[in-house]
């Protein structure tokens, strides 16, 4: 920006009067101090916000097809989880070396993706789920400054999905309270969190309907 | 008559050391950056509310220009002043929101709107005697076009050819626009 700016048009007084003015604005306060939703902003995990060619891109996707995608995946969740569960606390007198011993020893016919069952020892999962906690509170914050902007349907499908996600992560903290030491359960309740952090980042991402 | 001379609006606040917070809130220190904030709130807060002619969503733009601010911050190389930075910064957030326009879909971008109507909030008044109006209000109820290079060149300080640069027009079409803001105003004022 220049230190001067010329006007090189004749002007009247009367209009010299308005640019005056203007020029001499004075600043304006807003209603409410905003810092506290930038601070809530800016500690949430890095998400890239979508340019206008990404909006116009995603304008131009079909809208339900996504969902359609997510709502099976919450729902799948929810079943392996469910399942899991069941049987693991069925199965609560088996020796504890059978869970540890890794995937290759569930049954097969729970048809579980193989997983990579973290060292107990190193993983704290109270720690774990308090950064979840932190990060789906930062998530939840920046929708719901959102709300407004995102189709009510979008909404009824998200909220949807977390119900799912939520009975799938009660599930697995009941089945962790029986059975503390279990890696795997300890996995899934991870999985159930991380899905649940995609999900609203995904939602977090769309841009507005408007 | 004389050519009119103007120092620009942005200018880099009183600090002792503004390039220490910068520095600090580019390495990631959230209060350092909340200081920031709070020495330029203001300046951001008035270039979006004067360019977009509605609070409530000028404070939303606000915030979603310090947050662009933080997530630019690496690419801050100090080549010109923060204040100059960020506020340039602020500009582009507000040009490129497609929901204020949406919001202002269907008033006329031919006539100025009546500034009673304008849901403005709290404005305050300007005292140069011979103003009718609020000018604050009039520059509400300019048509987007016509209010955003009023705004960037007559109360921001930006010349023809950096708001052309900004809105994709020639220096030419942003006079022509200014010309048009000015007249509107008038009419608004003497209305």
């Amino acid at each position: 920006m220049n230190t001067f700016n010329n006007e090189p048009e004749e002007l009247d007084a009367e209009t010299r009067a308005i640019v005056r003015a203007a020029a001499g604005l004075p600043e304006l306060t807003p209603s409410r101090d905003l810092w506290s939703g930038i601070e809530a902003r800016i500690q949430a995990p890095v998400i890239a916000l979508p340019t206008q060619h990404e909006q116009v891109a995603a304008a131009q996707r079909p809208p339900a097809l996504p969902w359609r995608r997510m709502a099976l995946a919450a729902s799948l969740l929810v079943a392996v989880t469910a399942g899991v569960t069941y049987t693991l606390v069925k199965r609560s007198s088996a020796p504890p070396d059978h869970l540890a011993a890794g995937p290759t020893n569930i049954d097969s016919s729970l048809a579980v993706a193989p997983v990579a069952v973290a060292p107990v020892e190193a993983v704290s999962m109270k720690a774990t789920e308090q950064t979840f906690d932190r990060e789906i509170g930062a998530m939840r914050k920046i929708i719901d400054d959102r709300r407004k902007d995102l189709d009510t349907a979008t909404i009824a499908v998200l909220e949807k999905n977390l119900k799912l996600i939520d009975a799938a992560i009660s599930e697995s903290k009941a089945a962790l309270a029986k059975d503390p030491a279990s890696a795997f359960l300890m996995d899934r309740l991870t999985h159930a969190y991380d899905t649940k952090l995609q999900l609203l980042r995904g939602v977090a991402n769309i841009p507005s309907h408007g | 008559m004389a050519a009119a001379l103007r120092i620009p609006r942005v200018i880099e606040p009183v600090n002792r050391h503004p390039t220490d917070d910068v520095a600090r809130a580019a390495r990631g220190d959230r209060h350092a950056f909340e200081r920031l904030y709070r020495q330029h709130v203001g300046r951001i807060f008035s270039l979006c509310t004067r360019m977009v002619g509605d609070r409530t969503r000028a404070e939303e733009l606000t915030q979603d220009a310090f947050v662009r601010a933080w997530e630019k911050l690496d690419q801050f190389r100090g080549d010109s002043a923060f204040g100059t930075w960020l506020h340039r910064l602020a500009v582009n957030v507000v040009l490129n929101d497609r929901q204020t326009e949406s919001r202002r879909r269907g008033r006329t971008d031919d006539t100025i709107e009546d500034v009673d109507t304008m849901a403005h909030g709290d404005v305050r008044p300007t005292t140069v005697p011979g103003l009718s109006i609020d000018l604050e209000r009039a520059i509400a109820g300019l048509p987007p076009g016509a209010r955003k290079v009023f705004v960037l060149h007559d109360v921001e300080g930006y010349t023809h050819d950096e708001i052309g640069e900004m809105l994709g027009v020639t220096a030419g079409g942003c006079k022509a626009q200014l010309h048009r803001a000015r007249m509107l105003l008038r009419e608004a004022l003497n209305s």
